[in-house]
């Protein structure tokens, strides 16, 4: 990567390839979370206290400190989607999955998660499943949606 | 793109893709080579076109078909009909709002032609993954004239000559923000470009940078040359994969073509971008945040100054702008500062690109400019508000705007104007709210949300909007208090004053700017525990009053009968249902096919509690009802004592009026009283419940026939200024059938019932025959049993499911005796000498609803039988009996002869005269006859005050607030209780009621069962 050079030394990663969020940011797309032994392994390598990798691990909402499931459900809860319904889609999903939003089902079959708009407002209420995005969903059409996911 | 002369645009913006346009796309490209046109017709993908909700949407060019709403199965047909024949297909076109005409041209289209599209001038034109296409629309050429044709200065002068202002919501000049990065000292400086589009509800940067991500990479480098900066960052949302993909291609070709890099176009400049994606937190789309946020920390703001411009990313001077500016760019360079200039107002220059959303027809991407009225942006770009709902209030910029109310449709959209109303521009996000929108809970979402988003760096953000956060959760619960408003004002200045950023700052736009246009739906939440809009669950009735057509209040009765207050748990029934003991029989209940417990369980016996209530009521106590006093001069008349008519003159005798109500039989109740046999209603309930009514100090004169004695005109000489002609529909329809008018045993199954009621006829011989699937059918079958015939018979055409009776009343009309023939259709009376000998009909094939929802039975002409009768009794459809408006005045009617009204204002053709129930409808149910009752006592009470046109839609409201009691142990597995009827051998035989009342245990078990919706 060619990150631009700068004479500040308490800024270890300006031009030393790349930041510790890009770093966390790829080790979450492989693992699908950040499992504690990594992040052990990375603050010893990197000569980072752990504790600065936990603070960005838990500021963004991206990073997730236990295993997530196969599946990633976002359910959009932004203005457009709220005003249509998204909370009660939100609720019954709860309630099929029997999972409160945040948490991954026993079988790690389907991480639930709320996010605040994915820019589909026309469209709402809004369920993404990894990449593909559900329009207008109504409650009764959820059950077949989890189907497709296996 | 050589060789093709017709070229079919898709869509593959975000929510074109999610309805499904790139199956579409292929499937079309597959059409396409089938029918050997691939040479000829190129398909292709391009960024958004605007109008998401009608996705995925399509544009054939030359000619500029537009097509919406399309799946794979129709690529065959555009190919077909459009390519080769030469023809637009019609159904796939849009149709024109105002006139229903289909318009296929995109440019003769509303949603388009108000537009004036800069920013978006390439989205939905060109296919954004191939650089090729944006170099044909003069892409790069700003950036050629700029690096050979202008000092850095110069370029800077020219966008300060535009008034082009910051688009991601604070509106700063966007020239002098490059200017004072360009004076700024400094090594190295970055051009960054925020893409980290938080703001719920807004979705153009997405949209520029998936359809036209080279705009952006141009305007960027044409920065960097400006402040004299080598390296750019574009900070894009995790939640916008699309828009990362597509930007890395784009970055790639650049790269390829040698537009980004080392010596750009063989001048002696330098610029690369680099891609940083955001993990999900919506503060770092505020500028300090988002460079600590690229720099790897946790993105938390920090106060200013030092500004971005003098200190930015890694300390550097730092040129911030988001997508929607950096896209006007190109443009303003190529075309000159005073051609941008020429659009927007005074002080806000060119274009603004709204996300359209919400309670509004056409939703999707507008670009209008600036000064634009929100009017004609919600009703001539966004074709008005569905359901012909009413507009209540816009949202605009997202969780630090705030709303702008109806009275202020007019203001032109600018950044002065929106900010004077007390919202912000911000970056566009507009919300279009219906009446059906609750203010309060909108506030609560948004403050939700900050509360969710909050870095927590500094108290006022972090404690504040969670104290305001409280509070407004209480008033949307019902926990609201006096001077709640005012603390929620008090801390939103405060937070206001000393949050550390913008988000903090701007967090208390949304409660400041309702209280500011709504503050009696705050007063409401608080006061009378009420929400208007039917949206916070603790403040609005339960879904069986919502169902109930008079609104009875029904949990509040259900608790009272738990907590042994039978008499209090009448009074609520009453306020609204003058009518319990019949209506706790007869009723349809459409309230308990709305129960939520219906979900998971049976619903409450909510009718059988109603009845246990009327009887319990008999001989215990005298419920309290005394003399109204006259308070108005103003006298009605009422023609017709039935449910409908009573009630009218109940209501209006409660408002103050001398009310008079003429009725022609002998005795009050209408078809109550008239043809609904005492052992399903006995007649003792009705007389008691009439004579509450005429308590109140109704008039009333029977037998008095109006049209015979008096006509309706006389009336009004008499000084009557409003009549209501509620008289019902008792005349019976004969159908057509053979033999079914000349015959002395054929008879309407209504005049029997009556004949019965009145005691002129007590017996009925022979084999009978009712014949028609109205309820008197059933009543008159149980009838003629307890008349003593032979048999009795009921021919439906129908099959048994499709019956409107319910299944128990079937049940019960089998267990006395009566047969029941479904899928029988009577084509004719058989007689010999004059004597009815049977009914013919054919056998039917049991049939299921159609499309429209009718039951077509064909009958089978091989499957001919003849049942045996004596007597026919038919039992089709009543009309009203128009003899009521003989010696005038003529009053407009349908063919059926029922009387034509205003279905909200119950007003006939003539002024002061007014019509309800069933000679308005046929035969309806007796709540709704109740219903319109009700109605037309509004009505004329605001016509007698001299108020015009149609009454205001009056929500339902709890007519009492009845908390949870502790009461009592219902045992442990206590089902809904099955209706308990006498036994049918008794019963078949005398003309007592049949089915029983529940006890006060069951009732109170029962009771217990009902969920309280309207607590939660």
């Amino acid at each position: 990567m060619d990150m631009p050079r700068t004479d500040n030394p308490s800024e270890e990663y300006v031009g030393d390839g790349p930041t510790l969020v890009e770093i966390l940011q790829e080790v979450q797309r492989k693992e699908g979370y950040l499992p504690r032994m990594t992040l052990s392994r990375l603050s010893r390598k990197l000569d980072v206290p752990l504790s600065r990798l936990y603070a960005l691990a838990t500021f963004y909402r991206s990073f997730s400190l236990t295993p997530t499931g196969r599946h990633l459900i976002s359910v959009c809860l932004g203005t457009a989607c709220h005003v249509r319904g998204g909370q009660t889609v939100s609720n019954r999903l709860e309630q099929l999955l029997a999972v409160r939003t945040g948490d991954t089902t026993a079988d790690r079959r389907f991480t639930l998660e709320s996010v605040r708009c994915v820019g589909c407002c026309s469209l709402g209420p809004v369920v993404r499943v990894g990449n593909e995005t559900f329009a207008r969903v109504r409650q009764d059409k959820l059950a077949g949606i989890l189907a497709r996911f296996q | 793109m050589d060789h093709a002369t017709t070229h079919i645009l898709v869509c593959a913006g975000a929510g074109c893709v999610a309805s499904g346009s790139l199956e579409f796309a292929a499937a079309l490209r597959e059409a396409v080579r089938e029918h050997g046109l691939a040479g000829e017709v190129e398909v292709i993908e391009t960024g958004c076109l605007g109008p998401c909700a009608v996705g995925p949407v399509a544009v054939v060019y030359p000619d500029g078909v537009f097509y919406q709403g399309l799946k794979p199965q129709d690529a065959a047909e555009i190919v077909e009909e459009h390519l080769l024949k030469g023809r637009f297909v019609e159904r796939l076109v849009r149709k024109a709002a105002a006139t229903g005409r289909r318009v296929p041209e995109m440019k003769e289209i509303e949603f388009f032609r108000r537009q004036q599209k800069t920013v978006l001038r390439n989205c939905g034109v060109i296919d954004p993954t191939r650089i090729e296409e944006y170099i044909a629309r003069d892409g790069y050429e700003a950036l050629a004239r700029v690096l050979f044709e202008l000092e850095p200065d110069e370029v800077i002068d020219v966008v300060k000559r535009s008034g082009l202002r910051g688009r991601g919501g604070a509106g700063f000049s966007t020239g002098l923000k490059w200017q004072f990065c360009r004076n700024s000292p400094g090594e190295r400086k970055f051009v960054l470009c925020n893409a980290d589009e938080g703001d719920p509800g807004a979705f153009m940067d997405r949209s520029v940078l998936e359809g036209d991500p080279h705009s952006v990479i141009e305007a960027m480098a044409i920065a960097g040359y400006a402040i004299g900066s080598s390296q750019g960052y574009i900070y894009v949302r995790a939640e916008y994969p699309l828009a990362v993909e597509r930007l890395g291609t784009a970055l790639q070709q650049a790269k390829d073509y040698g537009l980004l890099g080392d010596g750009i176009l063989g001048a002696d400049f330098n610029f690369d971008i680099e891609i940083r994606q955001g993990s999900g937190a919506f503060v770092c789309g505020e500028e300090t945040a988002l460079m600590r946020s690229i720099e790897g920390h946790r993105g938390e703001p920090r106060p200013r100054p030092p500004f971005p411009a003098q200190k930015g990313l890694w300390e550097m001077p730092s040129l911030l702008n988001n997508v929607e500016t950096y896209a006007n760019i190109p443009a303003i360079i190529l075309k000159g500062p005073e051609w941008f200039a020429s659009f927007g107002t005074e002080k806000s220059k060119g274009t603004k690109v709204f996300a359209l959303a919400g309670a509004v027809n056409n939703t999707g991407l507008v670009e209008v400019p600036m000064g634009t009225t929100l009017e004609i942006i919600v009703y001539d770009v966004g074709g008005g508000v569905p359901d012909g709902k009413d507009f209540k209030a816009a949202q605009i910029g997202g969780p630090s705007g705030g709303c702008i109310p109806a009275e202020h449709l007019d203001v032109p959209l600018d950044y002065e104007s929106v900010t004077e109303l007390g919202a912000i521009m911000g970056s566009g996000g507009l919300i279009v709210m219906d009446e059906d929108t609750c203010m309060v809970d909108m506030a609560r979402f948004f403050l939700e949300f900050v509360q969710d988003e909050s870095c927590g760096k500094c108290p006022p953000c972090r404690i504040g909007t969670k104290r305001m956060l409280e509070i407004v959760t209480r008033i949307c619960q019902g926990e609201g208090e006096n001077g709640d408003i005012e603390e929620l004002q008090r801390l939103g200045g405060i937070i206001k004053d000393t949050a550390l950023c913008g988000l903090g700052q701007s967090a208390p736009n949304p409660v400041l700017s309702t209280i500011r246009h709504f503050r009696h739906e705050y007063e409401a939440h608080i006061k009378d525990k009420y929400c208007p809009s039917m949206v916070c669950k603790r403040l609005c009735p339960a879904p069986c009053q919502r169902a109930c057509p008079v609104g009875v209040d029904v949990p509040s009765y259900n608790a009272l009968i738990t907590a042994g207050r039978f008499d209090e748990a009448l009074d609520v029934i009453r306020r609204d249902n003058p009518f319990p003991g019949v209506c706790g029989r007869l009723c349809n209940r459409p309230c308990e096919a709305n129960c939520t417990l219906g979900d998971t369980d049976e619903p409450v016996a909510i009718r059988s509690l109603k009845r246990f209530l009327a009887d319990y009521e008999r001989g215990r106590w005298k419920p309290t009802v005394s003399a109204v006093e006259t308070t108005r001069e103003e006298k009605v008349a009422i023609v017709g004592a039935g449910p409908a008519g009573l009630t009218a003159a109940r209501d209006l005798r409660l408002l103050g009026y001398p009310v008079t109500v003429f009725e022609a039989a002998s005795q009050p109740g209408g078809m109550l009283r008239l043809a609904v046999p005492d052992f399903r209603l006995p007649p003792e309930v009705v007389d008691r419940e009439v004579k509450l009514i005429l308590d109140t100090g109704v008039a009333l004169r029977t037998n008095v026939t109006v049209g015979r004695d008096i006509t309706i005109d006389g009336l009004r000489k008499e000084g009557y200024q409003a009549v209501l002609i509620a008289t019902g529909a008792h005349k019976a329809v004969r159908p057509r059938l053979a033999g079914a008018n000349g015959e002395a045993a054929c008879l309407d199954a209504v005049d029997f019932l009556k004949e019965v009621k009145l005691g002129k006829r007590s017996r009925i011989q022979g084999d009978v025959l009712v014949v028609g699937c109205t309820h008197s059918a059933i009543d008159a079958a149980r009838t003629a049993i307890r008349l003593g015939c032979s048999s009795v018979g009921l021919v439906f055409s129908r099959d048994a499911e499709q019956l409107p009776f319910e299944k128990a009343e079937l049940q019960a009309a089998e267990e006395e005796g009566v047969t029941v023939h479904c899928l029988h259709h009577a084509t004719g009376v058989l007689s010999n000498n004059g004597r009815v000998t049977g009914l013919e009909c054919l056998r039917c094939a049991p049939r299921r609803p159609d499309k429209t929802g009718r039951i077509r039975t064909e009958p089978d002409a091989e499957g001919k039988v003849v049942i045996p009768a004596q007597t026919i009794l038919f039992a089709g459809s009543c009309e009203a009996d128009l003899s009521v408006l003989s010696g005038g005045p003529a009053l407009a009617h349908s063919p059926w002869n029922l009387l034509s009204i205003d279905p909200v204002s119950s007003a006939t053709s003539e002024a002061g005269i007014f019509a309800a129930g069933d000679a308005t409808t046929g035969g309806a149910t007796v709540i709704e006859a109740i219903a319109a009752g009700q109605q037309a006592a509004v009505a004329i009470h605001r016509f007698l005050r001299g108020e015009s046109g149609a009454e205001p839609r009056q929500p339902v409201k709890p007519r009492r607030r009845v908390e949870m009691v502790e009461t009592g142990e219902v045992p442990e597995k206590f089902k809904r209780p099955t209706e308990a009827w006498r036994p049918s051998s008794e019963r078949a035989h005398d003309f007592r009621e049949s089915d029983l009342t529940f006890s006060e245990m069951l009732a109170f078990c029962e009771a217990k069962r009902c969920l309280r919706c309207d607590m939660d």
